[in-house]
């Protein structure tokens, strides 16, 4: 194997005979697009793991009374969401799976800089993860994923050690990530592959692993106190023992906020290669949407204090973190007019990854302005700590990163399998998803806004039309996220045989093979143009060569 | 709309102002959520690529002017809007000179209140309308946060410090009082009522009688009964007071200023200079501070010698200490309303004056018990509580958890009170506390007829 370089055959082919052999091959690849493989499988195990808790919470609110489960094991339903979602689905969904795939694509690299430390990454990950799972099933952990003290380092009686050493060795996985995608974006771009030149994924990518590197730590710090605390009494947050319980809400948040960018900003670059390819056109204000990711890079470390509005903060610092919080609307304002310029004059088609890009900066349109909402300390006394921010923060993480996912999955599924997936169930699913989201998560607005507060096991029931309302669009969200699995999986067979380029994109992604090679590239390509380098009739041809019965 | 509102109660001085904010952000929001999915599906369709009509030629790929329009009109709006929300909060979060103040401690999972003239609630809250009230809150335990939707205010309740909160009611009536941030197990039953009166009828209500549960007094240690204490006790300075001579504070702090502790005269509210130099607002605080790590503060010219009562006071008491040292002070807000110091020991056993149109006395008293007690918080009457409903118990056939059926009858009722554990109602839990001989005959003989005037 290691004899003969076979730089036609896809990383995916294996000539191992036996089993052994086989599993071997996987688990200890260093190639990117494996590992990006085995992110894949895994994060999508835990996403499905996060959604069944998030389907118990929902059942159990159908009604006011606490019927289907008892308190505790409500709160530990939702944690378990919490934690499960966020450490291991939204935290590493896009960077570890499109990302380690991407990334030595797009910048014409054989790999990525430290394919072993890549390696690392995802044992990691997966150590985390049993660190998590096993709190879980020995009896789970209620603290919310925010762990705030002096609750969770003293009064909580549930598996908060093993619950934090799972995040915390999790975070390391995200730093080697990170370290990785910076050291590859400086040094393995392609000859010609100048700053200016890279696809805008790739900015998101850079701006989020700086994020990740310069937070991460510090949660890192925050949770490794609590357990301190907990374990042998050290007074750091409990004011009991002598500490300082908003202590922990400074240091959790100081990462916590930048981590809400560490699981959009890779959704804005995902988006960005969407609407360019299926618009068949270059992207509108290259510059400004590659600088808008730094913007909010920079500016999401100083906004912290905005989660801490009614924690008993000073009047003046609250002033100042929401006067920040309104300048970083800006930057996401700009993202979303851009997109939306570059479909003027396009060539638009109606592929899945487009409706999820389309469905995308709709959602992601009703989360970043009621974030504006929350940024107001006047309004944000009044809905914090409600439905009102549960809602929101869903319409950006939900409707934001993971429609971004999807369609970033559908988009470069051909490169990572060879294979076309079924573009009407494809279709059906992306309107299924975004109607069924709608369903659960608008009226939690409105719930929060009449003072539903989160985190309720019991609510009285006045709330209940809105939370049966909610309940059912999660049915219709849940069905939305199953057919995808289905349709996937079966195009690994029977799927049409996509070819190097089935969307006319532009990237160097799709200059080779499809499935990649495991070198990627036959020979390092070399690089003469900008991104998304469409012809200036690129638009009018493709709407000239359209005739009834391709693809719309 | 009575039964799907979409604002809750405006009942504040604050509702109407935040609404108006919010209903200007929604308009604002309108403009660019409800415009631009409009301009994105007119491009989605103008420019499909089955349109050939469509004119595709001399596309644009940047310009500035149109950048810096879309990051400048944004700017300004939400440059207006944070002014706007700046101004309001400055507001909300700030009181005047002149409030009624209401101590308010939290506790895993209950709220307790007390008033100036020494009257305690459990998981209620009676305030005057057109009235500042302040609140003085610290918690026992985790973070909980106070939370009123109709007033449209919210505030953590700390371990270990106090916040305030302060509103001004507008509208009689009974509002939902919610634990805001998660606090354990029964973070969701940790509500209760916030009841709003004109203030005659608060002051009626600040001298009737009636027990309730300390907040150290049902503490969830193992066996420990919940203690009950008279509701209408003394006035919470006078309590401090004998509290400031028991602990012998008086021997330093003496009110000459001869002492070898700084005077406690008009201490609250003033500006104190401390042994480094900083400069203090003698606040609630610092007077916290003080009283449980004096070392942390030393006012310039004295020494480090009081003793730390961290560990010594319950919150309960310290609450009352400072009471006491602000009723020192007369340039300090204002706890001295005639409501409450009309209030008193000696009106415990005046009758109530709004006693319930139940026919029988027993029943009545029987019912300031239970509210008192804090019963309502479980025995929710609309059967969602943890607690089983109590309407219509009486003289039913009852299930119990070992499948046995018994008739609810008053010694049935008794023995519930008196010894919780001994039959649990079917699909509930054994979570009720033991009261066994905390509850006198008489109290007992009161909650069940008022249970029985629950059912026909």
């Amino acid at each position: 194997m290691a004899t003969t370089a076979l730089p036609q055959r896809g990383y995916l082919h294996d000539d191992t005979p036996d089993l052994g052999r086989w599993i071997r091959s996987w688990l200890f690849t260093v190639d990117h697009k494996r590992i990006a493989i085995l992110y894949l499988l895994s994060i999508n195990f835990f996403f499905l793991l996060g959604g069944l808790a998030a389907t118990f919470v929902r059942i159990e609110l159908i009604t006011p009374q606490g019927d289907l489960m008892s308190s505790d094991v409500y709160n530990r339903m939702f944690t378990l969401h919490g934690v499960i979602m966020i450490f291991f689905f939204l935290i590493p969904a896009i960077p570890a799976v499109l990302g380690n795939f991407l990334m030595p694509l797009m910048l014409g690299a054989r790999d990525l800089a430290f394919p072993r430390l890549n390696l690392l990454s995802w044992y990691l990950y997966m150590f985390g993860g049993i660190f998590a799972l096993s709190a879980a099933v020995l009896g789970g952990v209620d603290t919310g994923w925010t762990f705030y003290t002096p609750f969770s380092s003293t009064y909580s009686n549930s598996n908060v050690i093993l619950t934090i050493t799972g995040a915390f060795i999790m975070g390391f996985s995200s730093i080697a990530t990170a370290v990785n995608f910076i050291a590859t974006t400086h040094k393995m771009r392609a000859p010609g592959l100048t700053w200016f030149r890279l696809p805008l994924f790739v900015w998101a990518m850079y701006a989020t692993s700086l994020v990740i590197v310069l937070a991460t730590p510090v949660v890192g710090i925050a949770l490794l106190l609590v357990a301190i605390e907990r374990l042998w009494g050290v007074g750091i947050f409990d004011p009991a023992l002598g500490g300082d319980p908003l202590l922990f809400q400074h240091l959790f948040w100081f990462y916590s906020h930048p981590a809400v960018y560490i699981m959009i900003l890779p959704a804005f670059g995902v988006i960005s290669e969407l609407i360019s390819t299926f618009s068949r056109k270059r992207i509108f204000g290259y510059e400004f949407i590659a600088f808008s990711s730094m913007a909010i890079a920079i500016l999401g470390f100083l906004v912290w204090g905005h989660h801490m509005f009614v924690s008993s903060q000073s009047v003046y610092s609250s002033l100042v973190f929401s006067f920040i919080t309104m300048l970083i609307a800006i930057p996401s304002a700009i993202k979303v007019f851009n997109w939306t310029a570059t479909l003027y004059k396009g060539s638009i088609s109606y592929r899945t990854p487009m409706l999820y890009a389309l469905g995308f900066i709709g959602l992601f349109v009703i989360g970043g302005l009621t974030g504006i909402f929350l940024g107001v300390v006047a309004i944000d006394i009044h809905v914090t700590d409600t439905y009102f921010v549960v809602a929101h923060f869903h319409y950006v993480m939900v409707g934001g990163t993971i429609m971004a996912y999807l369609g970033g999955i559908h988009f470069w599924w051909p490169k990572m399998t060879g294979r076309m997936y079924n573009e009407i169930w494809g279709g059906i699913s992306a309107l299924i998803i975004f109607v069924g989201f709608n369903m659960t998560f608008f009226p939690q607005f409105v719930l929060g806004y009449m003072g539903m507060p989160r985190r309720y096991h019991v609510y009285p029931e006045e709330f209940q039309i809105l939370h049966v309302l909610s309940s059912a669009g999660a049915t219709v969200l849940a069905v939305g996220f199953i057919i995808p699995i289905i349709y996937l999986m079966l195009s690994l067979k029977t799927g049409r045989i996509a070819g190097d380029n089935p969307w006319d994109a532009t990237g160097l992604e799709w200059k080779t093979t499809s499935p990649p090679p495991t070198h990627n590239f036959e020979a390092i390509p070399v690089v003469t143009t900008e991104a998304y380098a469409y012809p200036p009739e690129a638009a009018a041809r493709d709407a000239a060569e359209w005739r009834p019965g391709s693809p719309l | 709309m009575r039964n799907f509102p979409l604002f809750p109660d405006q009942a504040s001085s604050f509702a109407g102002q935040v609404d108006t904010l919010y209903a200007v952000l929604i308009g604002l929001s309108l403009l660019f959520g409800g415009v631009l999915p409009f301009i994105i599906l007119f491009l989605m369709v103008r420019y499909h690529r089955s349109n050939k009509a469509a004119d595709r030629l001399n596309q644009v790929h940047s310009n500035l002017a149109l950048e810096l329009t879309w990051s400048g009109i944004p700017l300004l709006l939400v440059m207006g809007v944070f002014f706007w929300g700046a101004f309001l909060y400055v507001h909300i979060r700030t009181p005047p000179q002149q409030t009624l103040e209401v101590y308010v401690i939290g506790k895993q999972w209950m709220w307790h209140a007390q008033h100036p003239n020494g009257k305690r609630e459990n998981n209620e809250l009676h305030v005057p309308i057109n009235r500042p009230v302040r609140l003085i809150m610290t918690s026992q335990d985790v973070i909980h946060s106070f939370y009123i939707p109709a007033f449209r205010v919210k505030q953590d309740v700390l371990p270990g410090r106090y916040t305030s909160l302060w509103f001004e009611a507008t509208r009689p009536g009974e509002y939902h009082l919610f634990c805001a941030e998660y606090c354990g197990t029964e973070h969701s039953l940790m509500v209760g009522r916030v009841v709003a009166l004109s203030l005659a009828d608060y002051e009626r209500w600040l001298v009737t009688p009636g027990e309730v549960i300390l907040p150290d007094g049902s503490s969830g240690a193992a066996g420990a009964p919940p203690v009950l204490v008279p509701a209408a006790g003394d006035p919470m300075a006078l309590v401090g007071e004998q509290l400031f001579t028991n602990l012998g504070c008086a021997g330093c702090h003496r009110m000459d200023g001869a002492g070898i502790g700084p005077s406690l005269q008009g201490l609250y509210g003033s500006q104190e200079r401390m042994s480094d130099g900083a400069v203090v607002t003698a606040d609630e605080n610092y007077l916290r501070t003080s009283i449980l790590n004096p070392g942390a503060q030393i006012v310039a010219g004295y020494q480090n010698v009081m003793p730390s009562y961290a560990g010594q006071l319950s919150e309960d008491q310290v609450n009352q200490l400072i009471a006491y040292i602000k009723s020192l002070s007369d340039g300090g807000a204002s706890s001295g309303s005639g409501a409450a110091t009309s209030g008193g020991s000696g009106a415990a056993t005046g009758g109530a004056g709004e006693a319930p149109p139940f026919d029988a006395a027993l029943a009545a008293q029987g019912q300031q018990v239970f509210a008192n007690l804090g019963c309502a918080g479980c025995h929710r009457s609309d059967g969602a509580g943890i607690g089983p409903a109590l309407e219509g118990l009486y003289n039913t056939e009852q299930r119990m958890a070992d499948g046995s059926v018994v008739i609810a009858d008053e010694a049935y009722i008794i023995e519930s009170i008196r010894n919780s554990a001994a039959r649990i109602a079917e699909g509930y839990q054994p979570v009720m506390p033991v009261y066994g001989n905390q509850l006198s005959d008489d109290q007992v003989r009161q909650l069940v007829e008022y249970i029985k005037s629950l059912g026909d």
